[in-house]
């Protein structure tokens, strides 16, 4: 491939590097805590989706010494990152304006994340998945504590960057170790590798597993996810929303190339890999029971949100589970991924626009008799919260039914019946709300919400597709499907 | 007689480093001690590097522990800035006090 086929194809990133650049330009120029860098921001964004469209790759195109693949997926990942970033620099001016958190920053370090997780997904490289890991890491654990006179903030970011750091530091073994088995920090020498020897299988097994111990926990599954309720619930509530989405969303991409470092199909690889297989079964089970079950308890809307993303987690964990068995199931996990960041950032946009008091995330209570204040906000919430609990007409309803379907297919049957199971414990959970919303009577002394426009409309952009993909759901999946079938 | 250097032994002087970096992070309450730590962490992992990639007389792993040293370096930054941001809203670095968020 010539060299400017290969600019073409990573236009997109270099857009979106050289619009972070600017927008730091423009906070040190004017340092304010007016709009120039939000208008930078948002049209750094809009020009990456568009080079995303208009450079789609066809297949599976290597680079830069196979450091790096852009694949469709990859691309199509990045154009939703950067709707959502979109979405996020829309909706939450007005949380930072009330919050009094400094703008340019906040979309400095936002771009930053969207770039990491983005070259987080494109890493074909051990060594560049760590550094990708990091830019994308870095920023998360600074804006986490961006509300820099409360001190919940500060303990959240604190909290994440020891969990954070320690991860990275345990990534970063595993990757020594895989180095010191194989030879190689390339995945695709490391698969050759697997092809033709069993030498060094002591050392590869323990770095492999540490590998993805790491990115467990970064999607906090379940033995590991002790540092996620208390991140939310500190973090400022758009952060919050950026890393429930962009974050796991990286996350899950990364552990499925990790999955598919080996070459399962050799005879002395199945072992391994059916051992590989009862640890993510193991904590796939454990995410979902102890995240639908926690999540019914939880009294901070924010509390309760990520103990539903650890049940999502257990979700995402079964597809891929299956997609171990057969490689092509893999479109149930793009597809969950890509319908459960579109509601969550919905969700934590209205959350954001919604907080009652100046330094408190909302508690379930604030919602009471929320529908003879604003009938329009209830039904918004009822769209997001439904599709959460994965009711039809929604697209969380498609999401978890192509998840039970490929573990149905993959012959893991007794586990989309543990899945459904805990889809109906966790549906009470996100009903609750609707129903304090409407039957209740309002708090006369309830603060009254005022929401910018641009804030009002981003929300109403994500429930549009939540219920558009809800009810024409072909469209995308066809396209998801075709991607998976080629990776 | 002192024997001569051998890669393995590096590897067991990181693997000592390494879990000392674990413990630590683990064990002390003093959150500049725990960001000691972490740093400790990622040195010995540039060990391991450098000791594979004398086992494979490869370079690469030498040039990787370059780039996590950069890396790190980076890291400590920001966690250094968000333990004195917490200083100021806290006064206290200790982590047995630094319990608002539970369930």
């Amino acid at each position: 491939m010539d060299s400017f086929e290969s600019l073409s194809l990573v236009s997109p990133w270099l857009v979106l590097a050289g619009g972070i650049l600017a927008t730091m330009m423009i906070s040190v120029v004017r340092v304010s805590t007016k709009r120039p860098a939000q208008v930078f921001a948002i049209l750094t964004l809009f020009l990456t989706l568009l080079c995303c469209l208009k450079n789609m790759p066809e297949g599976t195109q290597v680079l830069f010494n196979g450091a790096m693949e852009v694949s469709p997926l990859t691309t199509l990942a990045l154009a939703l990152l950067s709707v959502l970033g979109i979405l996020f620099g829309f909706g939450s001016s007005r949380y930072l304006t009330k919050e009094k958190i400094h703008f340019s920053d906040y979309y400095h370090l936002l771009l930053i994340l969207i770039l990491g997780a983005s070259i987080l997904m494109c890493a074909k490289d051990l060594v560049v998945m760590f550094i990708a890991l990091e830019v994308m890491s870095l920023p998360a654990y600074t804006l986490a504590g961006f509300r820099r006179n409360d001190a919940r903030s500060n303990e959240a970011a604190i909290k994440y960057y020891i969990t954070g750091g320690t991860l990275g530091a345990v990534f970063l073994l595993g990757a020594s170790f895989v180095f010191g088995a194989t030879g190689s920090t390339h995945l695709a020498d490391i698969f050759l590798w697997s092809q033709g020897t069993t030498a060094n299988f002591g050392l590869f097994y323990v770095g492999h597993v540490l590998l993805l111990i790491a990115f467990l926990f970064k999607v906090a599954a379940v033995p590991f996810h002790f540092w996620k309720p208390d991140v939310y619930e500190g973090a400022p509530t758009a952060v919050t929303g950026v890393m429930a989405t962009v974050v796991t969303m990286a996350g899950f991409v990364v552990l499925a190339r990790l999955l598919g470092m080996i070459d399962s199909a050799r005879i002395e690889w199945v072992p391994y890999f059916e051992s590989l297989k009862q640890l993510i079964r193991l904590v796939a089970v454990l995410s979902l029971v102890v995240g639908s079950a926690v999540v019914v308890t939880q009294k901070n809307l924010k509390r309760m949100l990520a103990y539903s993303s650890i049940s999502h987690s257990g979700y995402l964990l079964l597809g891929l589970l299956a997609a171990m068995t057969k490689p092509e199931l893999i479109y149930s996990v793009w597809i969950y991924l890509f319908g459960y960041s579109l509601m969550t950032c919905g969700l934590f946009l209205l959350i954001s626009q919604s907080e009652p008091r100046e330094d408190a995330g909302t508690e379930l209570v604030d919602l009471t008799g929320l529908f003879k204040r604003s009938p329009f906000r209830t039904l918004l919430w009822t769209i997001f919260l439904l599709s959460m609990a994965g009711m039809p007409l929604t697209i969380g309803f498609f999401t978890k039914y192509f998840v039970f379907l490929s573990s149905l297919d993959a012959g893991e049957g007794i586990f989309a019946v543990v899945a459904a199971v805990c889809a109906v414990v966790g549906a009470y959970a996100y009903l609750r709300p609707i129903a304090l919303m409407v039957m209740r009577d309002a708090d006369p002394t309830a603060a009254s919400f005022k929401t910018s426009f641009t804030g009002q409309l981003a929300v109403v952009i994500s429930a549009l597709g939540v219920v558009g993909w809800g009810i024409m759901p072909n469209l995308v999946i066809q396209i998801l499907k075709g991607i998976a079938l080629q990776h | 007689m002192i024997p001569e250097l051998q890669p393995w032994m590096l590897l067991i002087v990181a693997m000592i480093v390494f879990t000392i970096g674990l413990l630590g992070v683990i064990v002390r309450k003093n959150l500049l001690i725990m960001l000691m730590s972490i740093e400790l962490m990622l040195n010995s992992v540039n060990l391991c590097f450098v000791a594979f990639s004398r086992i494979h007389h490869l370079v690469e792993g030498d040039l990787t522990a370059l780039f996590v040293m950069t890396v790190a370096a980076a890291e400590s930054a920001v966690g250094l800035g968000l333990v004195i941001a917490l200083f100021r809203t806290l006064r206290t670095v200790d982590s047995d006090q630094i319990q608002m968020l539970r369930d």
